[in-house]
């Protein structure tokens, strides 16, 4: 049970997909010039990421090792295939405002990069934990910048009405993308350098001055 | 069991079983999607001409399929047309509700399907953008920037998808084969039948008119009306 919530949280927070381990930044920077596209794909992605985790696990010890890219990338394919048609059947709408977005998670890193590093080598219980939690982290990380982008570039938060007289239009277009990532990623950094390293005061000054080369320019050994 | 065996019997198991699973999901949801297709077409023809009460669909050559509008009395309240022309990233199909009347002006339009990028050439399918084409004629859609004589705003940040279904429309608007159809359908054209209009009403404002008079010489107190 400790082991799947460490999973999870590895997902979400310590090996975020997107803002860790800088995989799967196509789909981040393409869908999130709005919350409610950002959220879709989110959600598509993560079922994708889930399922695919979930097959590979379970016939993880019947994949040749020489053919295991190619069979896991059809997999991926089928799932992928499969969320496109549930979602014009179902969900007519979000089809229309995600669109073209849909088919291309097929080549979203992080669903064939957990397959490789995870899914084909652990039982099925971790693997659909860790696509669960690997899909919560680039759900967050990309509705936040859903939220960020469409607000600086549109004026809107959601449905809601324009808030910004003069938006910065540049924020929804590809440029705007890279620059909101970089700031957000800047700032997940800073937060990871304060947590490591917590009020570390150099304290490694000798107890003499014996041994240390500037003993006879230095003000301390008088 | 040989290595190289092994690995084309695997791959062609996972291969089959992806072909199979997805020709079933295909065939379960493909009935739903056709329905969904549809009832957005309808729900878009509704929107169109709010009070139609049934469609006749013609054929006509180089238009496609003109689909003519009638209300309860069978009044001739529109005429529907349906396109598609090149946007930024693929083909934009729309329908567009024209006045049955031989220098036609827009009722409306509605985007059917496209493959723009969302956030900005999609911004096209928003009514805030569609409604600049409402009562305009054929010389007024252009886009201000193209052209003075032109009426619409383009997207910001969306000129070739804007541009794109401007000029498509234009051009069908001013086909010769519309203008056929629309000189055999109607004979009149938007002023005369204004004037029609006009004609009928003139004989219940003399009406009333002669029963004011009938009235202020009966009463004799009273004053002008």
């Amino acid at each position: 049970m400790k082991k799947i919530l460490q999973i999870i949280f590895n997902g979400i927070i310590k090996e975020n997909p997107v803002l860790i381990m800088m995989i799967g930044l196509c789909p981040f920077l393409a869908c999130s010039t709005s919350a409610k596209d950002a959220m879709g794909m989110g959600i598509a992605a993560t079922f994708v990421l889930t399922c695919s985790n979930i097959i590979v696990s379970l016939f993880r010890r019947l994949i040749p090792n020489e053919v295991r890219i190619p069979v896991f990338i059809v997999i991926i394919a089928t799932f992928t295939t499969i969320v496109d048609y549930l979602i014009k059947a179902y969900f007519p709408a979000l089809s229309e405002s995600l669109g073209v977005f849909i088919p291309l998670i097929v080549v979203n890193c992080i669903i064939l990069a957990r397959a490789e590093a995870f899914a084909s080598k652990n039982n099925v219980l971790y693997s659909f934990f860790d696509g669960i939690g690997m899909g919560m982290g680039f759900f967050l990380a990309i509705v936040i910048l859903g939220i960020i982008r469409q607000f600086l570039g549109s004026g809107m938060i959601f449905n809601s009405k324009e808030l910004l007289k003069n938006p910065l239009v540049i924020m929804i277009l590809p440029p705007g993308g890279f620059l909101a990532a970089g700031v957000v990623i800047t700032l997940i950094k800073y937060i990871e350098n304060k947590l490591k390293k917590p009020n570390k005061i150099i304290s490694n000054l000798p107890s003499s001055c014996e041994g240390c080369g500037l003993k006879s320019k230095c003000v301390l050994s008088r | 069991m040989n290595g190289n065996l092994k690995m084309v019997l695997v791959l062609f198991c996972v291969c089959v079983s992806s072909a199979l699973s997805l020709s079933f999901l295909y065939t379960y949801t493909k009935p739903r999607i056709e329905k969904n297709k549809m009832l957005k077409e309808q729900k878009l023809k509704r929107q169109l001409i709010p009070e139609v009460e049934n469609f006749v669909a013609k054929e006509i050559e180089n238009l496609g399929t003109v689909e003519e509008c009638y209300d309860k009395s069978q009044n001739l309240l529109g005429v529907l047309l349906k396109s598609s022309c090149r946007g930024y990233a693929g083909d934009i199909e729309y329908i567009v509700s024209i006045t049955p009347y031989i220098d036609p002006k827009i009722l409306s339009l509605k985007i059917l399907s496209h493959k723009e990028t969302p956030g900005l050439g999609a911004n096209v399918e928003k009514e805030k953008f569609l409604v600049q084409f409402r009562d305009k004629s054929s010389q007024e859609i252009a886009l201000k920037k193209d052209d003075p004589l032109g009426k619409i705003d383009a997207i910001s940040g969306a000129t070739i998808t804007s541009r794109a279904i401007t000029n498509s429309l234009r051009s069908l608007l001013e086909k010769e084969e519309l203008k056929e159809y629309l000189k055999n359908k109607v004979k009149i054209s938007y002023e005369e039948q204004v004037l029609k209009q006009q004609v009928k009403r003139k004989p219940k404002i003399e009406q009333q008119n002669t029963q004011k008079i009938f009235i202020s010489t009966t009463t004799d107190t009273e004053g002008t009306q």
